[in-house]
Formats: structure tokens, sequence, C-alpha cells
């Protein structure tokens, strides 16, 4: 349809107005790069969003992978922590403790990509700052973790680290990988979900959390990695603690 | 604009459908799935409005 009606001038001051008006103030994200996985796509970004609405403010997004093997979720913690609950079939839930490095690793490159697409060419100074102090914060929690680990394998059942809380839950049925960034306090989140809101977040940060059955970019690793995917599900369905699950699967993949 | 008239602009919303949000809209008695669902409507008249704009843009932009 042309733009044939001076009343389109005020379609986006409208759409947001009445998206604000029923709790929406960002749209999710979740696109993938295959076109056949979009409804599925559409069925979850729709049953997150209702999520963020229903426990949160409505703020969130989320990442899919085409597989349907990876989300990554970035939302206030009380959505997050109920979208791990409330997301059959993806409950396979990265403990923040195991993992760490590789949501520090989509937080950077979410505020790289932000910055640069400000047209700043690079990571957004302020951004940078405090992603900085977050990791030197992060790397002293490491730090204390491993003094921990040393005295106790006991693992944590909620691990709170700076902004960022991670609820470790064990593994369930799921087969997926699901990853959140939340944040407690609201600074990382008032900051990126606008940026989020307006943009489609595509599988290339999903990416940055590796997955046993995606094939390895580099040539050399590619075919020991590919036998690894079966052994992983078996050993997700035993009833133990998924963070040591997968962070022997991590080490193992780094190794 | 009214929500009435923004429900307008969707297309293969029936009339009944459009009547029905409209009125949920302005009671603030929406559900959560027909929320979810007006949100994708909303959404979708902002893409669209977008694609035309870019479209509007490089037309009258080569002339």
């Amino acid at each position: 349809m042309p733009i044939t009606s001076p009343d389109y001038d005020f379609l986006p001051d409208d759409t947001h107005h009445a998206l604000a008006a029923i709790g929406y103030r960002h749209r999710p994200v979740i696109r993938g790069a295959d076109p056949a996985m979009e409804p599925q796509r559409e069925e979850m970004s729709r049953r997150i969003q209702q999520l963020f609405t229903e426990r949160g403010d409505g703020r969130g997004a989320m990442a899919l992978d085409d597989s349907h093997r990876l989300a990554v979720v970035v939302g206030q913690s009380a959505g997050l922590l109920d979208a791990y609950e409330n997301f059959p079939g993806h409950g396979d839930v990265i403990p923040y403790r195991e993992d760490h490095a590789h949501l520090m690793e989509l937080a950077r490159r979410l505020f790289r990509d932000w910055g640069q697409e400000r047209g700043e060419g690079e990571i957004d100074e302020e951004s940078g700052r405090m992603m900085q102090a977050a990791q030197e914060r992060e790397e002293a929690a490491q730090r204390m973790r491993e003094e921990e680990k040393n005295e106790s394998k006991e693992p944590a059942k909620t691990t709170v680290y700076s902004s960022i809380k991670f609820n470790p839950l064990t593994p369930q049925r799921g087969r997926s990988l699901f990853a959140g960034i939340g944040s407690k306090k609201g600074t990382l989140s008032g900051r990126l979900f606008h940026w989020l809101g307006q943009r489609t977040m595509s599988e290339t940060y999903a990416e940055i959390i590796p997955f046993p059955t995606k094939p390895e970019t580099t040539a050399p690793a590619a075919p020991s990695q590919e036998e690894k995917p079966a052994p992983k599900k078996e050993k997700t369905e035993k009833k133990t603690d998924g963070g040591e699950e997968a962070g022997e699967e991590k080490k193992k993949k780094a190794a | 604009m009214t929500i009435q008239t923004l429900l307008a602009l969707v297309p293969d919303l029936s009339e009944e459908r459009r009547a029905q949000l409209a009125a949920g809209y302005e009671a603030g008695t929406l559900s959560t799935e027909d929320k979810a669902q007006l949100a994708e409507y909303m959404f979708a008249l902002m893409d669209r409005m977008e694609v035309e704009k870019q479209e509007a843009k490089a037309l009258f932009g080569k002339q």
C-alpha cells in the first residue's frame, strides 16, 4: 500500500502509544536466517513476550538460532526467571556460574554493535567503561568462586553477580540451551533494550554461545566436535546439576 | 489516530475481531493473548510503514 494518507505521519507515535497502553514498550526480537522457522519463532516470541509482560515490565528480547537449539534472552531478572520456568522444552539453562564468559562476550558484542550502529565506529565509551567495570567485578567474583570451589564442591543454588542474576536451574526435559542476561538494577536494560527493540537480533549473537551440535568453523576441530552432541544430550537428562555438565562440555570444547 | 483507525490499516482482520480488540483496548480489558496479538499488529504496521517510507524515498529521491 503506498503512502497516500497524511495520517501516516502520525502512525509511529500512535502505534507506540497503543503499544505502551497495553504494556509493550519494546518489540520482542526473534529472527533467524531460515524463513521456514519463522512461524515457530513467532509463536515463541509471542510466548516469551507474554511472560515478560505478565511478570516483568514488558521489556525483553530473544534470539533463537535456526535449529531451535539455542535461545539467548535479554530481559529483566523477573521476566527471565519466569521464562526459564515456563518455557517448555527449553529447560537446559546455562548456569551463570559455569558459562559467564559466554554471557559476558554476548554482552560485549551487543554493546560493541550498539556503539557501531550509533555511528561511533567502536564501543560506546560510557558503555565500555560499564562493561569494563562489570568484567573486573566478574573476574573478582570468579576468583572467589574458584576459592570456594576448592573448599567445597557443593554448587550454589543461585548465583548473584553484580547486576546480573542467573538462576542455575537443573537440566530438565528440554533440548535447548537457554542463556539469559538479566539486569537487576536496570542499568544494562535501560540502555540496551531501547536499541534491541528497534532492530533484528540476528543469529550472530546466538553463535557467541556455542552449542555442541553446531559445526565448528575451524577445520581441524570440526570432525571431533560433531561427534559430541549425542553424549551431551544424554548427559543433560541426568538428574544432576546442569552447571557441572554444561561446564564440562564447555571445557571439552575449549580443549 | 484512534485504535480503530490503526486496526483498520491491518489487512485480513475481520470487522468483528477489529471491534473486539478496539473495545477491549479502550476498556482496558484485553487478555494477555489479545495484547500480544494487538502488539503484533502494531509492530507489523510499523514495519510496513518503514518499508513504504524507504520505497518512497528511493522513488522520489531519484527524481
